[in-house]
């Protein structure tokens, strides 16, 4: 059986380093027993909840975004279609979490709202022009480059998919290039 | 995902990658560069961060906790390589960008930040100057505007 390895505790980290070389490169594990620590987190499940309960409009709104902003960029990361993602998708995302109606925020970034109420179904495609007006309507929070990445994701998607419209330029194809195949 | 590095000799960016610790690893995390046991941290999420140029050298190592009833990650063990540890390191904020991360998923999750560490009491000062961290009762603590500042410094 291997030998349980001997770690060091803050005493012996502290002969080595100073305490901010030691904050600089270490969480040490928790040293507590269950129950002293058991004790302590009571206290600290009340601090939880009271900071929880506490969270302004602001707070959430801003939380929600974070948590939105985040999981679009790991979504552009793994670069894996996911139609949740879609820029439709997102945009009525982004006006539940701030609380806005269509009517509201096409007012707010000056766009007809029957053009808005298109791209909101899929039925149109988002311009540059709102991606830029979204940019500064999240106060930067969600880029431009970001949603753009959201919309080219989809026609890749549906590019790639799309067998029929393939064939149908393939047959348009009257000369190819001619490489000799390799033996 | 991807972090910027600063070399501490001409503070020159460097490259980097944190992600999840594949079982393999464990075999390159040893003693003669980590003072703690890391096996113990098997059921935990572990991350790793290396040099986008030498992906095989870990050069620093987190271990969290999920709390979703309680909304919050813990740090449960931090560590950095032993030759980037004290006046020997060679890189500026690895820990740093590891904590960042920890933050990340905590937004993520939907938990406005929430991050916790349990500090030894000499070391309390020292992490809320640091990193921005608040008193609660054992723990410390960070979220919200404080997490957002701290993400935008390291990530």
């Amino acid at each position: 059986m291997a030998e349980k390895k001997k770690e060091p505790t803050y005493e012996d980290l502290s002969k080595i380093y100073t305490d901010e070389e030691i904050v600089e490169s270490f969480v040490l594990r928790s040293t507590l027993s269950e129950d002293e620590k058991k004790e302590a987190h009571k206290e600290f499940l009340k601090f939880r909840m009271d900071r929880l309960k506490n969270m302004s409009e602001s707070d959430i709104i801003l939380s929600n975004l974070m948590r939105m902003k985040i999981q679009i960029q790991n979504y552009i990361e793994q670069n894996e279609y996911n139609p949740r993602f879609d820029f439709s998708n997102q945009l009525k995302e982004y006006l539940s979490i701030t609380k806005r109606t269509q009517k509201d925020f096409s007012e707010e970034i000056d766009i007809h709202p029957a053009q808005l109420n298109r791209i909101i179904r899929g039925k149109e495609n988002p311009n540059v022009d709102l991606l830029y007006r979204l940019e500064k309507h999240s106060e930067g929070l969600l880029k431009a480059k970001s949603l753009y990445r959201l919309h080219t994701m989809k026609l890749e998607s549906e590019m790639v998919n799309d067998e029929e419209s393939r064939l149908a330029q393939y047959d348009r194809v009257k000369q190819t290039i001619s490489l000799a195949k390799a033996s | 995902m991807e972090v910027t590095l600063r070399k501490r000799s001409n503070n020159s960016p460097i490259q980097a990658i944190i992600e999840k610790i594949e079982k393999s690893d464990y075999s390159v995390i040893t003693s003669s560069d980590y003072l703690f046991d890391w096996n113990l941290e098997r059921y935990n999420e572990v991350y790793k961060l290396t040099l986008k140029s030498s992906m095989d050298e870990v050069l620093g190592l987190i271990s969290i906790v999920d709390y979703p009833d309680e909304k919050r990650i813990d740090i449960n063990l931090l560590e950095l390589r032993k030759d980037q540890t004290g006046k020997k390191k060679k890189i500026d904020s690895i820990a740093g960008c590891l904590i960042s991360f920890a933050i990340q998923i905590a937004f993520e999750k939907g938990y406005n930040g929430f991050v916790t560490l349990e500090p030894k009491k000499q070391l309390r000062d020292h992490y809320q100057r640091k990193y921005g961290f608040i008193d609660a009762g054992y723990l410390v603590v960070i979220d919200g505007q404080a997490a957002i500042d701290l993400m935008s410094k390291y990530l």
